[in-house]
């Protein structure tokens, strides 16, 4: 772990000044270096980027990295990603969401269960279970019967940590 | 286990001197070995590097190379002796978004004696060369000989003007790579 705090934050602003690079790959590569670079990376220099970005993979490493600071300040940025028409861009916003762990998600969470794609509301599921709140086990109880096989799967896996969290406490 | 901080101190002046060279396998080469010795001493230099390089593969290698530092958890320096000290830094974060829509986001470390430091470091220049004219030779035997000199490069260093000491020196033929290495040898 690095023990100097300047250090890290020399290297992180170096990052930062490459998520404005003119090159897509870099502008990904820094964004996703950020994500492994500890809670300290100011989210707000990576949410200005995600606003403007327009780049999938770009766009896709930014939500990455601002769910693995884990801030939850970022969540009424990121929740507007669970809207957007690139079901991959939902799909890890929801995951973003997940590991961030906050409860002030959940609504957007729940809203995501009713997505048209599977593979969202079944990340969602999971996103649920992550945060582990027990008020998401009525709406999750409703997509049991979900057509999707791997849906109903996550719903159960995700009911099941939500009982394990509240068991342990 | 850690390596001794001589052979650490040695193996990263190496590394560093590299990572200028004018082969790109080398450079990214020297980043990624920068990061498995696993020492933050060695992030100033690569963000340098960083700031100039073009090549992609050998900035990919650089970024591998901090989080491979940041998460690296041997190699640390020694707390009783920081070589980038910043007693009197303020943090001071600008975020501009241009009408192109770009946003560009800085940080800044503002210690209020840079420009003083500035001006004390090419008065020494100047005094220099007044006996001899500045080439890198000259300015490094300076460096070797004349402690006060040093001295006052490194606490202009130290003082986060490193853009200032890259201004002054470049003109003259040393990067601000080259000028660093030669103040961490000589210590």
């Amino acid at each position: 772990m690095i023990t100097n705090h300047q250090y890290t934050q020399m290297a992180i602003e170096a990052l930062i000044d490459k998520l404005n690079d003119s090159i897509p790959e870099i502008r990904a590569k820094a964004a996703e270096s950020l994500g492994k670079m500890g809670d300290s990376v100011p989210i707000f220099a990576l949410i200005n980027r995600l606003l403007v970005e327009e780049n999938q993979q770009v766009r896709l490493n930014l939500i990455e990295t601002l769910g693995e600071i884990g801030n939850d300040a970022a969540i009424p940025d990121l929740v507007n990603y669970l809207n957007v028409e690139d079901s991959l861009i939902r799909i890890t916003t929801a995951k973003a969401l997940g590991t961030i762990g906050s409860e002030k998600a959940i609504s957007y969470l729940i809203n995501a269960l009713s997505d048209s794609e599977a593979s969202v509301r079944a990340v969602a599921a999971q996103a649920l279970g992550q945060i582990g709140s027990e008020e998401a086990i009525p709406n999750l109880i409703q997509i049991f019967s979900d057509p999707d096989k791997t849906v109903r799967l996550q719903v159960a896996d995700a009911i099941g940590k939500i009982g394990q969290r509240y068991a342990v406490a | 286990m850690a390596l001794s901080k001589k052979y650490l101190t040695m193996a990263i002046n190496a590394c560093v001197q590299k990572l200028a060279d004018s082969d790109l396998q080398i450079r990214a080469e020297m980043a990624k070995t920068l990061g498995e010795l696993g020492s933050e001493e060695a992030i100033p230099f690569l963000c340098q590097s960083l700031e100039n390089e073009e090549i992609k593969d050998v900035i990919f290698a650089i970024m591998n190379a901090f989080t491979v530092i940041h998460n690296s958890g041997s190699n640390q320096p020694m707390p009783e002796n920081p070589k980038y000290n910043f007693p009197n830094a303020q943090n001071i974060q600008i975020v501009e978004q241009t009408d192109g829509g770009d946003v560009i986001a800085h940080n800044y470390a503002s210690p209020p004696n840079l420009a003083e430091a500035a001006t004390e470091i090419q008065n020494l220049l100047d005094q220099l060369a007044e006996k001899r004219p500045l080439t890198p030779q000259v300015i490094q035997q300076e460096i070797q000989e004349n402690s006060d000199f040093k001295t006052r490069l490194k606490k202009s260093l130290a003082a986060g003007s490193i853009e200032t000491l890259k201004v002054i020196f470049a003109p003259l033929g040393i990067p601000i790579e080259m000028l660093k290495a030669w103040l961490e040898i000589e210590s």
